[in-house]
């Protein structure tokens, strides 16, 4: 933790890293020094972590997640920056002008104003099982709402018992891109597990339980089902609820809590490690999805599928 | 075909969850079970910037190298 002070920490995602924009080109430049180098990496891949100078020049990288490993290598590499002279440690000034009127390659937009939740997947005891058994293996994701979106989750008149049933599109897009089991890993080329089609059931509704001024706090309750038979007979099954609290003159949510827990069943059957392979029988899962801070601006993994 | 219903209901796995029932009461509960703990969370405190472009224009400025994470997925969301 105190060694990263002497760096400036990124974290990003290897998806945008090897397509388009100034920086997937500043980053293919030096990880091409890399331990992943040359295709070196399997199935192409150049993830791990990489030590480089503003200017480009690799310091050091690996794919090992030993942390006495990384640690020794950040030193080596604080070793060598120091000891660069300063055109190669940093751009030049014509390098930065060029960089400074390039645009980061993004199609992701983050809903000034909207409703993010953070969310996190894992897998829950079964009956039989020891509860404090619960697997190690969580995953998570972020979910975004625009605010118009996040204002249609609320009645519009809102008084005690006032029912409003979420539009198809947000209930669906929880559905289908969220309630999932990526607890062991993200499938291979991130493609999403179900398809439009594959929603069976996306029933989500918020009742109004008070009102106190302009904040209306709601109840969140639902089931759902996402299914799908190829390439194998595969299925999400979840109860829902919750509680939340928007306000009016805000015009957004000050307050979200919600679980969906049931159960789920099957593998994609491609082979990889987190593909359930061996299992005989459906299994518990959970999800839980909170606010997150106005700081965590990380896309959803399957943004790309809500259709902005 | 009684005899195929019977074998095919107890071919069928069943199963039953521990967790409690999923209501409003048990929000709190199960955001517990599921949410991973802070020590596993150490991580994200590290003050990641959320991009490599965010963190390349900013070290130019500052004249520190950069120590980035890739992954298939973003390190900080869904991998």
């Amino acid at each position: 933790m105190e060694l990263s002070k002497a760096f400036v920490p990124a974290a990003d995602d290897m998806t945008h890293l090897e397509t388009y924009g100034a920086d997937a080109d500043f980053f293919l430049r030096f990880s091409e020094d890399g331990h992943y180098g040359h295709g070196k990496g399997p199935y192409g891949t150049r993830q791990g972590t990489y030590l480089v100078a503003p200017s480009g020049k690799l310091l050091a990288s690996t794919n090992e997640l030993n942390p006495a490993l990384i640690a020794q290598l950040m030193k080596e590499a604080l070793d060598a920056y120091a000891k660069l002279p300063k055109d190669q440690r940093l751009l030049s000034a014509k390098e930065l002008k060029n960089w400074s009127s390039s645009q980061r390659g993004d199609d992701s937009e983050y809903p000034d104003g909207g409703l993010v939740l953070r969310e996190y997947s894992r897998d829950l005891p079964a009956k039989n099982e020891d509860p404090s058994a619960t697997s190690r293996n969580w995953n998570m994701d972020y979910a975004w709402f625009t605010q118009s979106e996040a204002k249609a989750l609320v009645p519009s008149h809102a008084e005690p018992g006032k029912r409003a049933n979420w539009p198809a599109s947000q209930a669906q897009r929880l559905v289908r891109f969220h309630l999932v089991d990526s607890v062991n890993g993200l499938r291979y080329g991130q493609k999403p597990l179900f398809e439009a089609l594959d929603v069976k059931k996306a029933e989500i509704a918020s009742i109004v339980e008070s009102v106190d001024g302009t904040r209306v706090t709601v109840r969140l309750e639902g089931s759902t089902r996402a299914e799908s038979s190829k390439p194998r007979i595969r299925w999400v099954e979840t109860r829902v609820a919750g509680r939340a609290v928007w306000d009016s003159a805000q015009k957004r949510f000050t307050s979200f809590e919600l679980v969906a827990v049931g159960t789920r069943w099957g593998g994609t059957g491609e082979g990889r490690s987190y593909d359930r392979a061996d299992e005989k029988a459906p299994k518990p899962i959970g999800f839980s999805f909170t606010l997150a801070d106005e700081s965590e601006r990380v896309p959803p993994l399957y943004v790309y599928g809500y259709g902005w | 075909m009684h005899a195929l219903v019977m074998f095919v209901l107890l071919a069928t796995p069943v199963v039953e969850p521990a967790t409690p029932a999923v209501t409003v009461e048990n929000v709190s509960a199960l955001e517990r079970l599921i949410a991973p703990p802070a020590e596993e969370m150490r991580y994200a405190s590290i003050g990641w910037r959320q991009t490599l472009w965010d963190a390349a224009k900013e070290a130019q400025k500052v004249d520190k190298p950069i120590l980035l994470w890739a992954m298939n997925g973003h390190p900080l969301g869904c991998v």
